[in-house]
């Protein structure tokens, strides 16, 4: 099978526009949580959240290109625009026949839906917008970014909750790894700050009124987040003929259930996972220098994920260093795995690992090395980025440096 | 809705294509929507467009047969007509 490797990367993130942006922030431990800037009068019990503020939507195209595209569609185009260009490859009639796109989308358009769904219940309409439906859809994203380019082979989105994006990396990863796709362009994209979403997240009584502290023992549960991030993804031995830059190999990937309950996260599923992607990517534990983890700042995750780390990496637990960037970025549901994909593969091509922010308060069930507020020069050989979903369904990629 | 006569109708359905089509040339009363570059979906943004405007609702087995930007203007009128008696008899 062919090793796969990450030659372009693109994100747009509440850490700012492009791909620098997003990691200088990492870096400087700079956190994109700010008051939430909502349309509508409908009061929340949470004020924050890691918005895309000031994104340029004409980077897409003009008003008649924007009006066949949801937001969450615009971030994805965006980061696959600079994740293409990154990775300089030419994508001629022979490589674009066999590109495939992948992308992972919790929500699909909810910011259209909501949209609509105002006009018509409160605002006395009688019909909806004609785009809304392949606005909405949730494969809008990966649409739009095929027909762009002509990317003309496999095409598909997965949604599975917070870890949708890993699954889809993992997919591409699999059909480069095959040879059933020459190229992949894959990631997520998400944009949830529709107030009748938030309203439901709400209710569900899981995103802090605060701030979002992931491992600190004063924590108070997640804050949401939106962005996209994309990877272009290829076969070591194309990379190598063309002379591009080489970010890292993505070595392995785990996949698990916890078929066991609809919220609570379980420690038998997520160690599962992460021993499967380690044992895809033929690591040992003490080849993973650096675990960037689901990490929302639950309750349940954290303590959860902990001991699933313990598990996994045995004695070496206490020497792997852990954080999670959501702390930074929001926790971008669908997108969260591509944009925590996207930070763990530039901590081992920089080595640097990004911090845990707002960490304050040592939790005795959460005992590892979180790298709490500050970043961390480490030369990082192999890393796993972790993502546990509602629902069950986890998802671990690994990843190893290029030399 | 103040009643317009064909000559202002035409001039706003012209405003509401434009808003859709990537073609570059005059849009006349003659022209037709594929001249113009356009497919199902961009017409389907013109009926949109038209019944926001204008206050009606196009058939769904008339939006096939609207080719050209007179037709359009022609069924405005007719529906607009059509309501019109429909409040008077009301």
């Amino acid at each position: 099978m062919r090793r796969v490797v990450v030659t372009g990367i693109g994100v747009v993130s509440a850490l700012g526009p492009t791909r620098e942006h997003f990691w200088n922030a990492l870096k400087e431990g700079c956190c994109g949580i700010r008051p939430l800037v909502l349309g509508g009068n409908l009061s929340l019990t949470f004020k924050n959240g890691a918005q895309v503020l000031d994104f340029d939507s004409s980077q897409v195209g003009s008003p008649r290109t924007q009006e066949f595209m949801d937001r969450f569609s615009q971030l994805g185009v965006v980061a696959a625009e600079e994740a293409i260009k990154d990775s300089g490859i030419e994508l001629n009639p022979d490589v674009a026949k066999r590109a495939a796109t992948i992308t992972g989308s919790c929500l699909g358009g909810i910011l259209s839906e909501d949209e609509q769904y105002l006009a018509l219940y409160r605002n006395g309409k009688n019909r909806a917008h004609p785009m809304t439906i392949p606005r909405v859809m949730a494969n809008a994203a990966a649409c739009q970014i095929s027909m762009r380019y002509g990317l003309r082979g496999p095409s598909l989105t997965v949604s599975s909750a917070c870890a949708s994006s890993s699954h889809a990396l993992g997919h591409a990863f699999w059909l480069v790894r095959s040879g059933i796709a020459e190229i992949a362009i894959s990631g997520g994209s998400e944009a949830p700050f529709a107030l009748g979403h938030l309203k439901a997240w709400e209710a569900l009584r899981v995103i802090s009124p605060d701030t979002c502290r992931p491992f600190s023992m004063n924590r108070t549960g997640t804050i949401l987040g939106e962005g996209a991030a994309m990877l272009l993804l290829e076969p070591a031995e194309r990379a190598i003929a063309r002379g591009a830059h080489i970010y890292a190999e993505i070595a392995g990937y785990g996949m698990t259930s916890d078929a066991q309950h609809l919220t609570q996260p379980s420690v038998d599923g997520a160690t599962r996972a992460m021993a499967l992607a380690m044992e895809d990517a033929g690591l040992n534990p003490e080849q993973v220098t650096y675990v960037n983890a689901h990490g929302t700042a639950t309750q349940a995750n954290d303590i959860v994920e902990t001991k699933a780390i313990k598990n996994v990496l045995g004695g070496h637990s206490q020497h792997v260093a852990v954080s999670s960037t959501k702390s930074l970025h929001g926790h971008a549901l669908g997108a969260a795995g591509a944009l925590e994909a996207a930070a763990t593969i530039l901590a081992i091509e920089r080595s640097r690992v990004p911090p845990t922010a707002n960490y304050t308060q040592p939790d005795p069930d959460c005992d590892l090395d979180v790298v709490p507020n500050a970043s961390r020069a480490l030369m990082i050989e192999a890393a796993l980025s972790n993502s546990f979903a509602f629902g069950g369904m986890n998802a671990v990629l690994a990843f190893r440096r290029w030399k | 809705m103040v009643e317009m006569d064909a000559g202002a109708i035409t001039d706003e359905v012209i405003k509401i294509i434009a808003k859709h089509s990537s073609a570059q040339g005059k849009i006349t009363v003659d022209s037709t929507l594929q001249e113009l570059n356009m497919d199902s979906l961009d017409a389907m943004n013109v009926v949109f467009g038209v019944e926001e405007k204008f206050e009606v609702s196009v058939p769904d087995e008339l939006v096939r047969n609207l080719k050209t930007v007179g037709q359009i203007v022609q069924e405005i009128q007719r529906l607009e007509q059509q309501k019109a008696a429909e409040a008077t008899r009301s």
